[in-house]
C-alpha cells in the first residue's frame, strides 16, 4: 500500500485509523474495571442525562414559540422542565467536574477530555445565559440592558449583540447546542476511547513505583 | 492504542451494562425535573414597556425622551457599538478592545427615539407637524437651550397619575413634541414605532430597550434587588435559582478594583478569560496537575479499591514483594 493509505500526515487516514480501532465495545462496554465502583462515577451519566432533558425539552419549546411558553399552561410546564433541566445539568457537572479534578482523570494521556470537558461547560455557560435573554420576561430585558456592557467592553459586543433578540435566539436554539453537542460527543468518545482512568497506586504499590505521574 | 486501555491483567474486570446506566440517568433527571416543574413553576415577571412608564412614570418619560433629543443621555455619549461617543468606553490604559470592530450597530437616539417616532405621527396628529419644522430649522445651540429650559420647568411640573403639568418656559418646540411622544407611548404605539431598525425582521430592539434602560429598568431592578452591587444579574429570580453558575464572574464584581473601576467590564471580562485558560491548563500545569495526588481526595473515591489491594487477601505478600524488589534495586 502507497504512504498515502497510512501516513499519519495525513488527517483523512487519521481519521480512518481511528474508526478501524474505535470498536462497539469500547464505546458500549460490557466490562469495567473493578474499582469502577463509586457514586462519583454517575455524575458524568446524570450530566448527560440532563443535557438531553434540556436539548429535548428545548425542542418542544422552539417548536411551538415565545407565546406558548410564556403562556401559564402546558407551555409554562414545559419551560419549568427545561429550567430544572438546566439546574440539574449544573449541578451535576460542577459535581462531575470537581470529582474528575480530585481523581486526577487527565492523567495517562487523558488531557484531551479535560480539555473538552472545560470547553464543554465554558460553551454551557454562554449557551445557558443566551437562554436567559431568551426568555422574553423583564429579566431578560434587564439581563439584556446588563450585559450589554459587559460584552462591549471586552470587545465582542460589535458582533455579539446581546438587544438583537434574533441573533441571540438563533445562538441559542441552533448555533451554541450544536458546539456543545459535538464537543459532548468528543468528550464520551474521548473516554471511552481511553478507558476509565486507573486509580493512583495504592501505599504498597508506591513503594514499588515511585510517586505518581 | 493498547496503551490508553486499562490493562485488565492488573485490574480485574467485572460486569457492567452502560446502556442501562445511562437510560437510569437520564430517568433520574427527568423525574426529578418533572417533579420541580409541576411542584416550583418557573420565574417570570411580566416586561417592562415604554407604554407602562408613559402612563406611570410620566415625568421619567417625558425626561429621558429630552434627554435623548438632546443627545445627552447615557446612550447618545455611549460609544462603540452605538455611536462614537466616549461616554461608555472601557479601557485600561490603551487597551480598549471595545473599538476594535467599530461602530456597528448604529443608533442615534434623538432620531430613532424621538423624531422618527413623531414624523410617523404626523398623519395621526397634522398639528405636529409646525413643531418639527420649527426644530429642523432651529440652530443646536438653540435646540440645546429649549431642552434645557424644558427640562428645567420638568422638574418643577406637577404630576397627578399620569397626567402632568409642566409650567411655561422659554421652550420652543419642546413641550408640544414631547406630550404627542408620551402619547404614542401611553397609546401603546411607542416600541412599534421604535423598534424598526429593519423594518421586517424586528427582532433588534435596541431601541425600546435602550430608552428604557435608564432610570425605569434600573426601578423596576430594585424592586427585585437585582442591582449589580446585589450580585445583578446571578441574583435568585423571585425564589428561584438565577444563573448561579455565574457566582465567580458575578463575585468579582462585588471587590475592587472591579467594583470601583470606570473599566470593571472589561477587567472582569479578560479575568474569566484568563480563569478560563488556567482550568484547561490544569493538566498541563507541573505542580498543579500533582495537586490532587497530594490533596488525597481520591482516596474516598476508589475506597474499596485501595482496601482490598492495601489490606484485602495478598495485599501483605504484595507489600512484601515490593519491597523486596525495591531493596533489591
Ligand atoms: C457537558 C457536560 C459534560 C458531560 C455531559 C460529561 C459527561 C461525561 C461522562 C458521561 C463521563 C464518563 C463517566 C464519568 O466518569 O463520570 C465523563 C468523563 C470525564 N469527564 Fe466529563 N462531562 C461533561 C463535562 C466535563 C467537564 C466540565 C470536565 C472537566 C473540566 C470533564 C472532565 C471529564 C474527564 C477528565 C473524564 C474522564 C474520566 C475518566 O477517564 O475516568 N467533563 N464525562
Amino acid at each position: 500500500m502507497s504512504r498515502r493509505d497510512h501516513g499519519s500526515a495525513n488527517w483523512t487516514a487519521a481519521v480512518r485509523k481511528q474508526a478501524e480501532t474505535f470498536t462497539w465495545d469500547m464505546l458500549l462496554p460490557t466490562e469495567q474495571p473493578i474499582y469502577v465502583r463509586s457514586v462519583v462515577y454517575s455524575f458524568g451519566a446524570l450530566t448527560l442525562g440532563a443535557l438531553v432533558v434540556v436539548v429535548l425539552s428545548g425542542i418542544v419549546l422552539a417548536a411551538n414559540g415565545p407565546f406558548w411558553w410564556q403562556t401559564p399552561g402546558a407551555g409554562a410546564f414545559m419551560r419549568g422542565i427545561h429550567y430544572w433541566g438546566v439546574q440539574a445539568f449544573f449541578f451535576f457537572m460542577i459535581l462531575h467536574l470537581t470529582a474528575q479534578f480530585f481523581m486526577g482523570s487527565w492523567r495517562l494521556g487523558r488531557q484531551g477530555t479535560w480539555v473538552l470537558g472545560v470547553l464543554s461547560f465554558a460553551v454551557s455557560v454562554v449557551t445557558a445565559f443566551t437562554g436567559y435573554l431568551s426568555r422574553g420576561d423583564f429579566f431578560s430585558q434587564w439581563n439584556q440592558v446588563q450585559s450589554k456592557d459587559a460584552f462591549n467592553g471586552a470587545g465582542i459586543g460589535g458582533w455579539f449583540n446581546v438587544l438583537n433578540n434574533g441573533q441571540i435566539y438563533g445562538l441559542h436554539i441552533a448555533v451554541l447546542p450544536a458546539i456543545l453537542i459535538a464537543m459532548v460527543s468528543l468528550h464520551l468518545l474521548l473516554v471511552r476511547r481511553h478507558g476509565v482512568v486507573p486509580p493512583y497506586p495504592a501505599e504498597n504499590e508506591r513503594l514499588e513505583r515511585g510517586p505518581a505521574r | 492504542m493498547r496503551r490508553y486501555l486499562t490493562d485488565p491483567e492488573k485490574y480485574p474486570q467485572t460486569r457492567f451494562d452502560l446502556v442501562k446506566e445511562a437510560v437510569i440517568s437520564g430517568l433520574v433527571v427527568l423525574v426529578l425535573v418533572v417533579i420541580a416543574s409541576a411542584a416550583l413553576g418557573v420565574p417570570y415577571v411580566k416586561p417592562l414597556t415604554i407604554q407602562q412608564v408613559a402612563t406611570s412614570e410620566p415625568v421619567l418619560f417625558l425626561q429621558t425622551a429630552a434627554h435623548e433629543l438632546d443627545d445627552t443621555s447615557a446612550i447618545a455619549q455611549y460609544g462603540p457599538p452605538y455611536n462614537n461617543g466616549t461616554g461608555s468606553l472601557q479601557a485600561i490604559g490603551s487597551f480598549h478592545p471595545q473599538t476594535l470592530l467599530g461602530v456597528t450597530t448604529p443608533i442615534n437616539p434623538a432620531q430613532v427615539d424621538v423624531l422618527r417616532p413623531l414624523s410617523m405621527a404626523v398623519p395621526l396628529d397634522p398639528a405636529l407637524k409646525p413643531a418639527l419644522s420649527r426644530w429642523a430649522a432651529a440652530s443646536r445651540s438653540q435646540q440645546d437651550a429649549w431642552v434645557n429650559a424644558y427640562l428645567q420647568a420638568l422638574s418643577r411640573a406637577s404630576a397627578a397619575g399620569s397626567s402632568v403639568q409642566v409650567p411655561m418656559a422659554a421652550d420652543g418646540p419642546v413641550p408640544a413634541m414631547l406630550s404627542a411622544l408620551r402619547a404614542l407611548g401611553s397609546g401603546g404605539l411607542m416600541s412599534g414605532a421604535l423598534d424598526r431598525l429593519n423594518p421586517v425582521y424586528r427582532y433588534d430592539v435596541a431601541p425600546s430597550l435602550l430608552f428604557l434602560q435608564g432610570t425605569a429598568l434600573q426601578q423596576m431592578a430594585q424592586k427585585y434587588d437585582l442591582l449589580g452591587g446585589e450580585w445583578g444579574i446571578m441574583h435568585d429570580e423571585l425564589n428561584y435559582p438565577g444563573p448561579w453558575w455565574l457566582t465567580p464572574y458575578t463575585a468579582l464584581y462585588q471587590i475592587p478594583p472591579y467594583s470601583t473601576s470606570p473599566a470593571g467590564d472589561l477587567m472582569a471580562a479578560y479575568s474569566m478569560l484568563i480563569i478560563l485558560l488556567l482550568l484547561l491548563a490544569i493538566p498541563f500545569l507541573p505542580g498543579v496537575r500533582e495537586l490532587p495526588n497530594k490533596l488525597r481526595v481520591y482516596r474516598l473515591v476508589w475506597r474499596d479499591w485501595y482496601h482490598s489491594v492495601e489490606r484485602g487477601p495478598g495485599a501483605a505478600t504484595r507489600s512484601a514483594q515490593a519491597e523486596q524488589r525495591r531493596q533489591a534495586t
